[in-house]
């Protein structure tokens, strides 16, 4: 993604220096583009920062919330077991006292009860009782018996229990009374919620509907009917509210009521070190996207500075009739080392060229060395020819066949001398380019067709394009060794150059046997590592001056 | 004795006999709601260990409760404002066209004595019902008979006979239609109320 960026402004850069290549754009013009690009670079990746943030944001919420409502379900489960327990040992301490055969008030009696009361923290009293008189019992109310006005609930089973109310209050204390049969016991329900589990909360227990305890004692907390289940958070008041329902002998709802900012305070660390780490990460890709956008940029106008002061190379790799084993010509190909003795591929430079907008200047810098190199030899023979290869942005260029023709009158040397290599894909693009080709020829040009069978045109569009020179790709050749001759698709394109009158120069030839096959069907040249592969200038002047090349010369 | 009650209601029993037993006390009967109330709140006064107002609703919380974990006999127990209504189905409790008390009922009321005893600051109302089968004054007659029937067995259990009051409905009170003969089975019944004799606010004097 980030790759695809650069390329979109690098054009914006296009636009501007494509208008007129001869005019070289000044340096400070250059670099305020490169700046505000990179400030577009740096925008979209603040947007996209954002972006992730928000959702990674977002994402956190959702866990920490996710997170809460287990944390409160589990106390509520707690809380609910708690109490639910004390409940239903309550009920059945009263059966068994009930049941006891220890005539009433006695010594033992009484002995029995304070021994159960002791046992259970949160029971403060129990009582044996006639009617409405309590006789004997164990804890705190000697002497002060309740009797409520009216019960919560009256059970089938013959339980009675009274909810904690004003009624059932003893020193300030709501108590929780339940008689069965004789006895009965009172209950302190704050014992039946465990305080320090709440951590600051406010926590309610409802049993049957009707509220039991809250702690702390007092507090506002809102009734579990007017709440869905799980967690609501109450922006208005500022906290959050929890419920959960539950209960396998009694219908019990826990409520705990918390701040806000306690809840946030509980997952803020968990979300400022998610969120570090992620700006960390997000930091750390803008540092490289930047520094990889700088390198591109750099790297595309080192390219302009190499093209301008001849720093790209040109290495020859010659073209040989297979008949004659003569060197009829070569195939000029562009290297680039950078100072720093790194050699930067073809694959990686052309694409920028073409991006940068760079690509008739490179080719223009490429046909001045050729000229300049080989000047002598192509004066000297004037059957010998270079071939030059042309981006599909050279064929857009209108100017490009008087550019052309401008640098070879410079140097005193006809079209003629060098060819021009197209490939099958620039046909397709752009119509426009008929016309063009059609220029280049009348200057005298030869244009040939590189890669073909790689793009998707037909015989009968082939035929429209004025063309001289058919190159036989390398894969083709190729399977000359490999596979079966006769059913070769090579055999095809063979025959339909001879039906549209083109020429052909086999590429990749790299065994005496694939060079006899091709000549024997009438392939007029070839290159390869069977001839040589691409050299510099001097080797090739060397190379063209020996009157055949029938065998391999050198593999290396 | 018998034939005093029968003068009581102004009725000559036409049935020969409608054994009962003979009560140590005589229980004390009403005949209209009013009547009742009267001795409710005359009961209230003389009893000397009548309810505090504060402990009325415990009173017939607890009671309720207990009364209710006797229910295995068919025993309908139902707590309301100020009284506790009991009702036992006739059908298994008499015979038929009897004031003899049968064994179930016996054991049913074995239990409920034992509440009363425990609870004694109530007035029992005992209230005997018939179908709609006979004549309305023999119904009305043998429904006081069941009623006193059943008073005099509690009171033999122990039971204080001043806190005891019958009366006897005939048909006038059906609970279903008596149609069916399940109608009627649950129209031969016995109501007891219980009402809780609460210490009267200082200064007034007891209704006559």
């Amino acid at each position: 993604m980030p790759l695809f960026r650069s390329r979109e402004f690098l054009n914006v850069i296009a636009i501007d220096l494509h208008g007129d290549p001869n005019r070289p754009m000044g340096n400070w013009q250059f670099a305020m583009r490169r700046d505000s690009a990179l400030m577009l670079v740096l925008a979209t990746a603040m947007l996209g920062v954002i972006g992730l943030f928000m959702l990674l944001g977002w994402l956190l919420w959702r866990e920490s919330v996710v997170a809460e409502e287990q944390r409160l379900g589990e106390l509520a489960q707690r809380l609910g077991l708690q109490a639910e327990n004390a409940i239903i040992d309550a009920r059945e301490l009263l059966e068994t006292l009930n049941q006891s055969q220890a005539p009433r008030c006695s010594p033992k009696h009484v002995q029995r009860m304070q021994e159960e009361a002791i046992g259970r923290p949160w029971i403060r009293a129990i009582g044996y009782w006639r009617a409405i008189e309590r006789q004997c019992g164990a804890g705190f109310v000697q002497g002060t018996a309740l009797t409520p006005p009216a019960a919560s609930r009256i059970y089938d089973s013959g339980v009675v229990a009274w909810w904690p109310s004003p009624e059932t209050a003893v020193g300030g204390v709501q108590l929780f009374l339940m008689r069965f049969g004789d006895h009965d016991v009172a209950i302190d329900p704050r014992l039946l919620l465990d305080g320090n589990r709440l951590e600051g909360q406010q926590a309610g227990l409802w049993v049957e509907g009707l509220p039991m305890v809250s702690m702390p004692p007092g507090a506002q907390l809102p009734e579990p009917q007017s709440l869905a289940p799980g967690l609501t958070i109450d922006r208005a008041g500022g906290r959050i509210a929890s419920r959960f329902s539950l209960g396998t002998v009694l219908p019990m709802d826990v409520v705990a009521v918390q701040p806000s900012g306690q809840f946030v305070a509980r997952y803020l660390p968990s979300l400022v070190s998610a969120a570090l780490m992620g700006l960390a990460l997000i930091a750390l890709w803008v540092i490289f996207m930047f520094r990889l956008s700088r390198r591109q940029l750099s790297l595309a106008t080192e390219l302009r500075t190499a093209i301008d002061t001849g720093t790209i190379e040109v290495v020859y790799q010659p073209i040989v009739d297979l008949d004659s084993g003569r060197c009829q010509g070569a195939e000029a190909l562009a290297r680039w080392r950078r100072d720093n003795g790194e050699a930067i591929s073809p694959e990686v430079f052309i694409p920028m060229a073409e991006e940068a907008g760079l690509v008739t200047r490179l080719t223009l810098a490429l046909l001045r060395k050729v000229l300049r190199q080989l000047g002598d030899t192509l004066r000297a023979r004037s059957d010998l020819s270079i071939n030059l290869n042309l981006s599909p942005l050279d064929l857009e260029n209108p100017d490009l066949p008087q550019l052309l023709a401008a640098t070879l009158a410079e140097a005193g040397l006809p079209a003629s001398a060098i060819k021009l290599e197209i490939t099958e894909r620039s046909l397709i693009d752009h119509e426009d380019s008929r016309q063009l080709i059609s220029e280049l020829r009348q200057r005298g040009h030869q244009v040939a067709i590189d890669d073909f069978g790689t793009g998707y045109s037909s015989l009968s569009y082939l035929e429209s394009f004025e063309l001289d020179t058919l190159k036989l790709d390398k894969a083709f050749v190729d399977a000359i060794e490999t596979h079966a001759v006769t059913s070769s698709v090579i055999v095809h394109i063979i025959e339909m150059a001879k039906s549209l009158n083109l020429d052909m120069v086999a590429e990749g030839i790299e065994s005496a046997h694939q060079a006899h096959w091709l000549a024997e069907r009438g392939v007029q040249r070839g290159q390869g590592y069977l001839y040589s592969p691409p050299m510099d200038a001097a080797e090739f002047i060397a190379f063209e001056q020996q009157p055949a090349h029938r065998h391999p010369q050198r593999l290396t | 004795m018998t034939a005093a009650l029968a003068a009581c209601t102004g009725n000559t029993p036409k049935v020969a006999d409608v054994g009962t037993q003979e009560p140590a006390t005589r229980l004390a009967t009403v005949n209209s709601d009013r009547e009742l109330q009267n001795r409710v709140a005359r009961a209230s006064a003389d009893h000397v260990d009548a309810l505090p107002v504060q402990s009325l609703g415990y009173y017939l919380d607890v009671q309720t409760a207990a009364l209710q974990t006797l229910a295995g006999s068919g025993l309908e127990v139902s707590r309301r404002q100020d009284h506790i209504q009991l009702v036992i189905p006739g059908a298994d409790s008499f015979g038929s066209d009897s004031v003899s008390l049968t064994a179930t009922a016996q054991r049913a009321l074995d239990d409920i004595a034992e509440q009363l005893v425990e609870f004694n600051q109530s007035l029992v109302a005992i209230a005997g019902h018939s179908d709609a089968a006979g004549e309305p004054a023999y119904n009305r007659r043998l429904s006081l008979q069941r009623a006193i029937a059943v008073g005099n067995y509690l009171a033999a259990r122990g039971v204080e006979s001043a806190r005891l009051v019958v009366r006897g409905y005939g048909a006038s009170q059906p609970r279903e239609a008596n149609t069916t003969a399940r109608g009627r089975a649950t129209n031969r019944r016995i109501e007891i109320a219980l009402w809780p004799l609460v210490i009267p606010p200082a200064g007034s004097s007891a209704a006559i």
